[in-house]
């Protein structure tokens, strides 16, 4: 049976991205450890905006490298606003967007500072909003999907991944849906090789750039039968079809209660979740209700998830901050390096379905390349003992086995590695 | 999923690094291995250890032949890959992503420009293209068909088909009978009572560790500890086996791929990256000395062509024309030729009309299957292009069970059976 204090751990790196040793610390009960896992009340990190870039050169020289990356990881490192930070990822995962098609920094940007202004709020407005974000448009070829010519792509994973679930919906309604969000654009802007902008295809005056909009006539106007409602469906009107599907609820939470707990939720507990969720589709009393519920800290939730490369760099930063003189760009780029190497590099997700999970995370290529993500730290501070390098990392409980194998080594280095390496450390 | 609009990779390519931390010094590795494996189950089944339903070791005599499978991921436009020129009917459908040059094999069908090795392979009898391979009541989803060609069986399975093959030929006594070339592991190679290894590259199992550990080795064998072998495999968690596999495996695979990693270093990348890269790593396990009973080749997502068809499926086909050739002239170079079978797989082929730029998810899709061993020549049947289902789509005419049974039997002489849990016809490929 899990003691308390690995109780405690434990809820701040499922409802955060890792247990902080200073939270941790100060921490005496699970009840209290929700309660500042939830705060929102820390300085608000969603502040931060970068300008519309104005050339190429700020595109890619600027914008376009490690600093999103770098900042986005710190925000996860920083102990305050956990919940911001767990949700803002999840839902990087669930509303999947990628560089690597997307091609555009700033409408990324934009999309997962959306993402985290929604974060914790309402999932019918995120839900609205991630259909008109920039980057969604041209990552599922929404600025493709016309009347003249119906691009299925997007109508298809909004309802496979986003909301209902496969299986709850018919051809005839990716058809319906991908007319109802027909006509959407993105207004482009490019420059030529001298910094002169140059107009892109869908380019308007009265758009701020890299902002999307309604092209009328290029929108499909006819009246379309989806999921059983009938009418000239917009947008809107057909993510709110989606909405009012009791299945929509149900996927959301079911899928979050995965995430948060590591187990599927109880039928019961699901339906009472997806209930009050569909209600009114606020995110954060959904968040409360599955901390709040005894499975939450039940032990067969402890260590049942393989822990993300990510959540494994973000503990490792908790654990030993930078300090060494390395200049941000070096630290920066080999950040990004590392998480790409792992298959984890945010604002890169593999697939519209997200980055991968569970045992797929156990591979011995993931397994060993992952110890070259102890080069985000600095050299292993002196005099490092067991306890110390298990209590920096936030494992409380450890098997007489693990403990075994750090005590067999006086070198702090290697502790540190072989506690990263461990079955505790692999397991969240 | 998403077709790669072009080579960039606007977060890193652009910049010449990488420096790494410390002393380490990484490629920027924009791979786009775009499609990986997904897993909507719980963790907790998915970390459970093996089930009273696994295949026992020895089932099947081991045989010293590999299945190379290349799993082209995002559901390729078979349509674009084997064309049936002769039939008119195609170029009503296809108005914007038609190819007007095949390479005529028939006067029926005719391959992709530019698969010209390919196509002398098929004039050399090599090549077995098999078409019509689809899945019952298909929802054109690409992670649920995945999932079924992945699996294998028509219940979702928490194995995969050549994970259960693994677990009844090999089990746990052979840790390198079971590689992927790719970003993590596949489902289809998951067994519950075998290992299968992953790696990206020609590295294999080594990393770069910091510059404050000072013996790589010595700390392997020290990991290796948390898994000791002298606690038998049973009593090991999953995360226990994963360690215990990934040292055991760390060694031999790193002298299996060295004399590729000396290629490499000495500046031969042969064909460069994609299809090519992995293939060639897959040729020089296959050529060593014992080889692995299965590889699969993973990772490439730009299949799913939406919009800008031509482009992108272009470059893909010379990309695999360009591995297929390369894993053939490996092996050839190696005297190992006859080791090895390579079998195309893809969750779905794609709408038969195309949709101004691109074509939608479809349905029957066209596998092919090249070796020495293969009978070469066509097999399975057309799907029509007339007779469309109710969405538009083809109308499959081959299981894509028969595939794996014609494989599995034929090749791996493996009973399909157990492993598919049916019967399904086999092709007389072999």
């Amino acid at each position: 049976m899990a003691s308390e204090r690995e109780r405690i751990a434990h809820v701040y790196r499922r409802l955060g991205v890792g247990a902080h040793p200073d939270l941790l610390a100060s921490t005496a009960s699970v009840s209290e450890a929700i309660d500042r896992a939830l705060d929102l009340s820390g300085p608000d990190k969603a502040t931060q905006t970068i300008p519309v870039p104005q050339s190429w050169d700020e595109v890619y020289q600027v914008i376009d490298g490690y600093e999103p990356v770098v900042w986005w990881i710190e925000a996860m490192v920083d102990d305050g606003r956990a919940i911001e930070e767990r949700l803002t990822w999840f839902w990087h995962d669930h509303f999947a967007v990628s560089a690597h098609k997307v091609d555009h920094p700033y409408a990324m940007w934009e999309h997962v500072r959306m993402l985290r202004d929604h974060a914790t709020g309402n999932f019918g407005q995120l839900l609205k909003a991630v259909a008109k974000s920039p980057a969604m448009l041209a990552y599922l070829d929404g600025i493709e999907n016309t009347v003249w010519g119906l691009n299925e792509n997007f109508a298809r994973e909004v309802m496979e991944l986003h909301t209902l679930g496969v299986g709850n919906y018919t051809q005839p309604d990716v058809v319906a849906a991908a007319r109802a969000f027909s006509g959407w654009k993105v207004n482009e802007t490019f420059w030529d090789e001298n910094d002169n902008e140059v107009p892109g295809r869908f380019q308007r005056d009265d758009v701020a750039p890299w902002g999307s909009y309604l092209e009328l006539d290029d929108f499909d106007d006819g009246v379309k039968q989806l999921l059983g409602t009938s009418g000239n469906l917009g947008m809107d009107d057909a993510l709110d079809v989606l909405l009012d599907h009791p299945r929509t609820a149900t996927f959301v939470a079911g899928k979050l209660y995965r995430d948060l707990v590591g187990v599927d939720a109880d039928p019961p507990v699901l339906e009472r979740l997806a209930s009050d969720f569909r209600s009114d589709y606020e995110i954060l009393p959904l968040v409360e209700a599955i901390a709040r519920d005894p499975s939450f800290v039940a032990d067969g939730a402890i260590r049942s998830k393989v822990r993300t490369p990510v959540e494994k760099v973000v503990t490792l930063l908790q654990a030993f901050p930078k300090v060494r003189d390395v200049s941000d760009e070096d630290f920066g780029w080999g950040l990004v390096g590392l998480l790409e190497q792992l298959g984890y590099l945010p604002f890169t997700p593999p697939n519209p379905a997200g980055y991968p999970k569970g045992n797929r995370l156990l591979g011995p290529g993931q397994l060993s390349e992952a110890f070259a993500l102890l080069n985000a730290i600095d050299a292993p501070p002196d005099g490092m003992t067991t306890d110390d390098v298990l209590g920096r990392l936030g494992l409380v409980d450890v098997s007489d086995r693990s403990r075994a194998v750090l005590d067999g080594t006086r070198d702090p280095g290697r502790k540190i590695a072989l506690a990263f390496g461990s079955p505790e450390y692999l397991l969240t | 999923m998403t077709p790669r609009n072009d080579d960039r990779c606007p977060l890193i390519s652009r910049r010449q690094f990488l420096v790494g931390l410390g002393a380490t010094v990484l490629t920027a590795a924009c791979t786009s291995k775009t499609i990986t494996v997904f897993e909507q189950t719980s963790t907790t089944s998915s970390l459970a250890g093996t089930t009273s339903s696994t295949i026992p070791p020895g089932t099947f005599a081991p045989v010293d032949r590999t299945l190379v499978v290349l799993e082209l991921g995002g559901g390729n436009d078979a349509m674009s890959m084997v064309i049936p020129h002769g039939n008119s009917r195609y170029y009503d459908l296809r108005p914007s992503v038609r190819i007007d040059d095949p390479i005529d094999l028939d006067g029926e069908i005719g391959l992709h420009p530019n698969l010209g090795r390919l196509a002398a392979r098929y004039g050399a009898g090599q090549v077995a293209v098999v078409e019509g391979v689809g899945i019952h009541d298909p929802d054109l989803s690409h992670f649920s068909s995945m999932r079924r060609w992945w699996d294998g069986t028509d219940q979702p399975d928490s194995t995969g088909w050549l994970g259960r093959y693994l677990d009844g030929s090999v089990g746990y006594e052979d840790l390198l009978a079971g590689i992927t070339v790719g970003p993590g592991p596949s489902q289809a190679m998951l067994g519950s009572g075998s290992f299968v290894v992953n790696i990206a590259d020609a590295r294999g199992l080594t990393t770069d560790i910091p510059w404050w550990i000072d013996d790589p080795d010595e700390l392997f064998a020290a990991w290796s500890g948390f898994a000791p072998v002298d606690v038998p495999l049973s009593e090991l968690s999953a995360v226990e086996r994963a360690i215990r596999g990934t040292t055991a495996a760390r060694a031999a695979l790193d002298t299996k791929l060295s004399p590729l990693r000396r290629t490499l270093e000495e500046g031969d990348d042969g064909e460069g990256d994609g299809f090519a890269k992995d293939l060639r790593v897959a040729a020089q396990l296959v050529a060593s000395d014992s080889p692995p009973k299965v590889v699969y080749v993973h990772g490439y997502g730009d299949f799913d062509t939406h919009e800008n068809q031509r482009a992108v499926h272009d470059q893909m086909m010379a990309e695999l024309d360009a591995g297929i050739e390369t894993f053939f002239a490996t092996l050839d170079a190696a005297g190992a030729t006859d080791r090895a079978v390579l079998m195309t797989t893809s969750e779905f082929g794609r709408r038969p009309e195309d949709n101004d730029g691109g074509t939608d998810h479809g349905t029957a899709s066209t596998q092919l299957i090249v070796g020495a061993a293969v009978n070469g020549g066509r097999y399975g049947e057309p799907p029509s292009l007339r007779r469309l289902d109710d969405d538009g789509n083809l109308v499959h005419t081959v299981d894509f069970r028969s595939s794996y049974a014609t494989v599995l039997d034929g090749w791996l002489e493996a009973p399909h059976q157990e492993i598919l849990r049916a019967e399904y016809e086999i092709l007389p490929v072999f």
